[in-house]
């Protein structure tokens, strides 16, 4: 991976080096599960819960999210996933629902980057 | 870990992307299978859940959750020899803290490292195998102390036998009549009785007649009708024989000795109080003593005896029942015929296997004869020439 592409990619928000680390530095395994998580559908399952306030779905899509963001160093993404799992918590379910958007904006950000190194 | 067998973990996780990951850390090492939720955890638990060596388990799921999966692991005994490591995004103390009371071996949090995700698998199945070994050398030792109890018992008992000119054979069917008839009194409910005392009745039931060592040979292997004198000697082998086991020192509180006490004793009691040597009437007469009793009568009419043919099985149960030969327990008589022909049936296959380890045994005991008899005349002999 050329510096360019890092630093394109930590823009988005990804934590590329601690991720590697983990992934025993085999970019190989790094790429294969990048692309799994494009064609991952709990993001679309979260907007869904989250449009039909059913708050339970909304629960199971974001700990999931939360899950594979922290496996894969999603880092920004990561933050509002946990956000909105702690105020499911809480009972907070409106507020939760709230960090939707700036959920999303993070989300966009992190697929584009990833497409673009994925070429 | 260098088995030519890879052993089998089990993925259970309901995102594709997550049990990717985890097969791929696993894959060189193991054999992997993949749930996508508790349900189809469960079912392919049911199946093989002996061959499985490991379970990765997510938590939060559709269609039954993780917890749900460890308490019916928990319920079906299945954690006893297959560990589970629960992986999850949770980081909450409560929640970790539950997944350990439900019998979670482990918890990896997310995000996880891929070397110490294997590390942590393999050390885990490592301590589980070992335990199992363990548990297999343990079981192992008690089955083998088990084993050369019994044979001591075993070889006890072919003393009085051999001393009484029959085939040790005697003493192996009393032993299967008594063991058959105590299932079935346990299955028709009569008496509560465990495995444990079963197994110490039927094993003590092979010293029944040790008070015959006592008994004069010319007695004890007289072809024909025994004088009343020589009857009433005879009839001693019981009461000695209960002497015997009762001087042995400290050992009265164990349970083999209490029962073969009891067995030696009064197995040639009558149950309406006509036999010897106490006429102990009805179920003062040890439970022990009164199978034993039926077993030995049973035997010693279908085999034949220096002063008697051998009857045929139906005749003889005929005769026990008609009070022809004996005075028992009906309701334990009543057991000995729901199984007699199973017993009639088991006898038959013993004694052909036993035929030629018999013939060895007199062999070897008619040589040791020989020369007891060698040793005996030339000590005669040599008193003379003193």
């Amino acid at each position: 991976m050329t510096e360019n592409v890092k630093q394109m990619l930590e823009a988005a928000g990804l934590d590329v080096t601690a991720t590697l680390g983990r992934l025993g530095n085999q970019e190989a395994f790094y790429q294969k599960f990048l692309k799994m998580f494009l064609a991952d559908t709990n993001y679309e399952q979260l907007v869904l819960a989250c449009d039909a306030k059913d708050n339970e779905q909304m629960f199971k899509a974001a700990h999931t999210l939360k899950g594979l963001s922290a496996n894969l160093g999603l880092k920004d993404f990561n933050l509002l996933c946990c956000q909105m799992v702690d105020l499911y918590r809480e009972n907070k379910f409106e507020e939760a629902r709230d960090v939707l958007p700036s959920l999303t904006v993070k989300y966009q950000l992190a697929r584009e980057a990833i497409t673009k190194y994925l070429g | 870990m260098e088995s030519k067998q890879k052993q089998t973990i089990l993925i259970v996780d309901d995102t594709d992307l997550n049990r990717a990951m985890l097969a791929n850390i696993l894959n060189d090492r193991f054999n992997t299978l993949e749930a996508a939720n508790g349900v189809e955890a469960v079912e392919i638990l049911e199946r093989m859940h002996d061959s499985i060596s490991l379970v990765l388990l997510d938590i939060v799921m559709d269609k039954m959750d993780g917890f749900e999966v460890l308490a019916i692991m928990n319920k079906k005994k299945w954690l006893i020899n297959t560990p589970v490591i629960v992986i999850s995004a949770e980081t909450g103390g409560s929640y970790i803290q539950h997944a350990y009371e439900l019998g979670a071996t482990d918890y990896i949090s997310r995000p996880f490292d891929f070397g110490i995700v294997l590390r942590r698998v393999e050390n885990t199945i490592m301590l589980y195998s070992r335990q199992r070994i363990l548990q297999d050398m343990v079981s192992e030792q008690i089955f083998d102390k088990e084993r050369n109890s019994r044979l001591m018992v075993e070889i006890l008992s072919n003393i009085v036998e051999f001393r009484n000119g029959e085939s040790g054979l005697h003493v192996h069917h009393v032993k299967v009549i008594t063991e058959y008839i105590l299932k079935e009194l346990r299955k028709e409910n009569l008496y509560t009785l465990s495995d444990e005392e079963i197994n110490l009745i039927s094993m003590a039931s092979a010293l029944h007649d040790i008070g015959k060592v006592a008994i004069d040979e010319k007695i004890l292997n007289k072809p024909g009708r025994l004088t009343d004198e020589e009857f009433a000697i005879m009839k001693t082998h019981s009461a000695v024989g209960g002497d015997m086991i009762a001087k042995l020192v400290d050992r009265q509180d164990e349970p083999l000795v209490k029962i073969a006490y009891e067995i030696c004793r009064w197995h040639h009691e009558r149950y309406d109080g006509r036999g010897y040597p106490d006429g102990l009437k009805g179920d003062e007469i040890p439970l022990s003593a009164q199978v034993v009793s039926i077993a030995d009568v049973y035997d010693a009419l279908t085999s034949e005896r220096v002063y008697k043919k051998a009857f045929p099985h139906e005749e003889a149960i005929r005769m026990m029942v008609a009070g022809e030969c004996g005075n028992f327990n009906e309701k334990i008589l009543n057991c000995f015929k729901n199984v007699a022909d199973d017993i009639k049936h088991a006898l038959e296959m013993k004694s052909e296997n036993a035929n030629m380890t018999l013939v060895q045994a007199e062999i070897i005991m008619n040589d040791m004869l020989t020369k007891r008899i060698e040793a005996a005349e030339n000590a005669m002999k040599g008193n003379k020439h003193d």
